[in-house]
């Protein structure tokens, strides 16, 4: 039997261990979770430790035992006896038609858009871009320019304008969806 | 169709009881077989499960999902066996040999040059004995191997740190291996 207080021979850069830091990571050592050089150190010390080589079989058996113990189900009326006790009604299923409701009702917020997008986009967009031409005419005589919304400046401006409308309308339709 | 957790969880707060059917399903098993090891075989077994999941479904408001729905869950469970105070030590003492038989599995795998030839016995054993075990150790162990849980996980439910949650399994290991494997002092002086 190896003493308890020397440690092994450093064999090919392993790591020095006493038999009691050995007896600490075994059951590391079995799960494969010690670095290369400690596991050798180890492997080698169960080679010429009798009482460690022991103390890894009864690791061994006792992990496969506790790993193997019955598996108990639960009464098939289990849940409904919880339902119960909380004063809930036992739901039968989700139903075809509920279903397709509830996936309905996820993309209704960006299906209302589009909607109003088809039907009045047109009208929307002349409406908003006449309002648009008035806020910079307003603002280009305020700064003495006249020709403001033919500017690079006011296209660059509305171009982004249009990309955050369009990322607010993803993020809201986004939301709506994920709420369900 | 099986909800994810974050929509399940969102469906249970707004009291769905088709979603609490659900996580009823999802973990009634892991529930149960947390409390028999925890407690061993007993009648009231099913009655304190359907305990945890009306506290579960009662405590869902104030749930602010810092953790796991499941951490969540074992914890509930873990407590009220906790506090539930009917010990292991007593039960087992009077645990009916057919309930001895049901934790006893004959398909257990035998090592050749094992010294422990008899393991199915061994296994009945490890069933009566871990349920006396001190209570933090069983928690971790129970934990560790009941559901393959980290260490990470184990110190959430148990609210310990990751390096005690390492030390209970072992000295919880070394304590079953001193009564289970009697003839062998290894590491329980350590």
């Amino acid at each position: 039997m190896a003493s308890r207080e020397t440690p092994p021979e450093r064999a090919n850069g392993g790591a020095i261990m006493t038999h009691d830091e050995a007896l600490t990571r075994l059951p590391d050592f079995l799960y494969g979770n010690l670095s290369r050089d400690e596991h050798q150190t180890i492997a080698l010390m169960l080679e010429t430790d009798s009482e460690l080589r022991r103390a890894y079989e009864e690791e061994k058996l006792l992990d496969g035992l506790l790993r193997t113990q019955k598996w108990i189900h639960a009464r098939p009326d289990f849940t409904t006896h919880v339902l119960a006790r909380a004063g809930l009604p036992v739901p039968h299923g989700e139903t075809v038609l509920e279903g397709f409701l509830e996936r309905l009702s996820a993309y209704a917020p960006i299906g209302t858009l589009a909607v109003v997008v088809l039907f009045y986009g047109e009208a929307i967009g002349t409406r908003l871009w006449s309002m648009w031409r008035g806020v910079l005419d307003w603002a280009g005589t305020a700064v003495g320019v006249s020709s403001l919304h033919t500017s690079p400046a006011f296209a660059a401006t509305s171009l982004a304008l249009l990309t955050v409308a369009v990322v607010i309308s993803f993020e809201l339709g986004r939301r709506g969806q994920s709420s369900f | 169709m099986a909800l994810a957790e974050d929509e399940l969880l969102r469906r249970l707060r707004r009291s769905d009881a088709r979603a609490f059917a659900q996580l009823v399903d999802n973990y009634k098993d892991m529930v149960i077989n947390l409390i028999v090891r925890m407690r061993g075989i007993a009648e009231d077994t099913e009655d304190l499960a359907q305990e945890v999941f009306l506290r579960v479904w009662k405590g869902l408001p104030e749930f602010r999902g810092d953790a796991k729905l499941s951490t969540w869950i074992y914890r509930i469970t873990i407590n009220l066996c906790i506090a539930e105070g009917k010990t292991a030590r007593a039960r087992a003492q009077f645990l009916p040999a057919e309930d001895v038989a049901l934790w006893s599995h004959p398909s257990m795998h035998t090592e050749s040059g094992n010294p422990y030839s008899e393991e199915a016995p061994l296994k009945a054993r490890l069933a009566r004995l871990i349920p006396q075990m001190p209570e933090k150790y069983r928690t971790a162990v129970t934990l560790y191997y009941l559901k393959n849980l980290s260490y990470f996980e184990i110190g959430e439910i148990m609210d310990i740190p990751m390096g005690t949650v390492k030390s209970y399994l072992f000295r919880g290991k070394a304590w079953l291996r001193e009564r289970l494997l009697p003839n062998e002092p290894t590491v329980e002086r350590l």
